[in-house]
């Protein structure tokens, strides 16, 4: 990973974004949400691998940035989200026959604020605990990272 | 033992074989080498049919050579038994080990050994056995379990008045009884706790989750400190595997970032999966996040399986670390089987 070779676009965002005073930029918290999306932004900067990054799950980002305690991994997905680095989206998988399907972010939201959870498959009520078993969140790069990773880094 | 009770010994022995799936060409024919004419026989069937036919006067010393063949395929199955087509769970640093060895050293006796019928009535666990390979301790239990085995019948296998010529396929479900040999193992020189669940491949998941389940149910009647519901994460092992250059990548189920889930099998004529043309074509021009793998490893008197099965959700969890507690290994010595646990764990 090198991350000299990529400018620092998303970090002077990501201070900009949480209007941090270079006081606050010295706090080892932010210190190390810096660090964290330097890594990522220079990985994809610099990897050689072919994708397009329409279904990225927690394990791929993980994978680049670890190690990261879970509470901390959780902001800084949100942090990515903020910054227009990742979209979200949502799946549903059923647990038995391992089937997949999408399920749109409104139709989650709607479970969730009226707490009534219902089986994506089988269309019948079943419980939170159920419900968050089933339903997962993946990512993709937008449209506007995607370009930005196709500028000339060096 | 009589002549007709070793007649029986064996049949039984070998029904337990035909139940595991055992092959009588490959497997069987081996140890039934240089035995009147019992090796050129093609099907189980007539084999059982041929030794239960034998009669003790039409050779000499038939009855010590029938004595010889039955200690050679009991020999064979009893190793067979401990390493062979088994569900794992693997569980380190658990304070309960000590108390644990101590309980089931206090069940064994000497001259235990299993119980190679092919029925009884093994509700519960029993002991049966104890094994030790180097710093392993290897207790062994019998249990018989059942499964639903479908199968098609002949139209002209009913009754007449039965016989209708307009059913294009008959099928009949039986339940079928298999005993099978789970074990404990205990590690001292790692204090690795193994749980092992019998003829992975005979049985669902689900099952074997169950027989590892009931494996610690047992235990935790024994001690203070409980067996945890979930064993080392081997999750970790998959994408360590595929990317490994020894053995043979046989089943592949990856990832792709653009949603797509992969299946690859290599069936016949290669055989590592990793060097078909459509998968090397395919990873030169895509990330894959491999999430179930299969690898054969071709050792020189046998061939060692192992399968580590995760599954797309897995890959899906929210603090980036999926988790998978059960792994499968299936080979013939001690040797390769603790080899293939200590590499599927060591990154746990």
């Amino acid at each position: 990973m090198n991350s000299e070779a990529v400018d620092s676009l998303y970090i002077t965002k990501f201070i900009e974004s949480n209007g941090l005073s270079n006081e606050e930029l010295s706090e080892r918290y932010y210190q190390e949400m810096i660090s964290w999306l330097d890594k990522f932004v220079s990985y994809f900067s610099c990897t050689k691998e072919t994708s397009s990054y329409k279904h990225i799950t927690y394990k791929r980002i993980y994978e680049v940035i670890k190690p990261i305690e879970n509470a901390e991994f959780k902001i800084f997905i949100n942090n990515l989200l903020i910054l227009n680095i990742l979209d979200d989206h949502f799946q549903a998988c059923d647990l038995y026959s391992e089937d997949i399907i999408p399920v749109e972010k409104e139709w989650i939201n709607h479970c969730i604020l009226s707490q009534s959870y219902v089986n994506p498959f089988t269309e019948e009520s079943i419980s939170k605990e159920e419900f968050s078993k089933m339903i997962s969140r993946y990512f993709s790069f937008t449209d506007e990272f995607k370009e930005y990773l196709k500028h000339d880094h060096s | 033992m009589n002549f007709d009770d070793l007649k029986t010994n064996i049949v039984n022995l070998l029904k337990i074989y035909r139940g595991r799936g055992i092959s009588l060409r490959n497997e069987i024919h081996p140890l039934l080498s240089g035995f009147t004419f019992l090796d050129r026989i093609h099907t189980w069937s007539s084999l059982f049919v041929h030794i239960s036919e034998l009669e003790e006067d039409v050779e000499t010393d038939l009855l010590t050579k029938l004595g010889e063949l039955y200690k050679k395929i009991q020999t064979d199955f009893n190793q067979r038994v401990l390493f062979e087509d088994k569900y794992l769970s693997v569980y380190k640093g658990l304070p309960c080990y000590d108390q644990l060895k101590q309980h089931l050293e206090s069940l064994v006796e000497d001259d235990q050994t299993l119980d190679l019928s092919r029925n009884g009535d093994f509700k519960d666990h029993i002991f049966q056995a104890k094994k030790k390979v180097e710093q392993k301790h290897i207790y062994q239990f019998k249990i018989i379990r059942t499964f639903i085995l479908k199968e098609n019948i002949r139209v002209d296998a009913l009754k007449s008045e039965y016989v209708n010529e307009e059913y294009e396929k008959l099928v009949a479900y039986k339940e079928v009884r298999l005993p099978c040999f789970d074990s404990i193992i205990l590690d001292d020189d790692t204090q690795e706790i193994i749980l092992c669940a019998d003829l992975s491949s005979q049985f669902h998941e689900e099952n074997l989750r169950g027989a590892l389940a009931k494996l610690r149910l047992y235990l935790n009647q024994l001690v203070v400190e409980h067996i945890p519901d979930t064993g080392c994460n081997v999750f970790p092992a998959i994408e360590r595997l595929y990317y490994e250059t020894i053995g043979n990548v046989k089943n592949l189920s990856f990832k792709t970032d653009d949603g797509i889930s992969h299946n690859e099998s290599s069936r016949v004529g290669i055989e590592d999966l990793r060097s078909g043309e459509y998968h090397k074509g395919g990873i030169a021009n895509a990330t894959i996040e491999p999430y179930n793998i299969t690898k054969e490893y071709n050792l020189e008197l046998y061939k060692v399986l192992v399968t580590v099965k995760g599954s797309w959700h897995a890959l899906a969890i929210n603090s980036g670390i999926p988790n998978l507690n059960n792994f499968y290994v299936s080979t013939k010595d001690h040797g390769s089987f603790f080899k293939a646990i200590e590499e599927i764990v060591k990154t746990s």
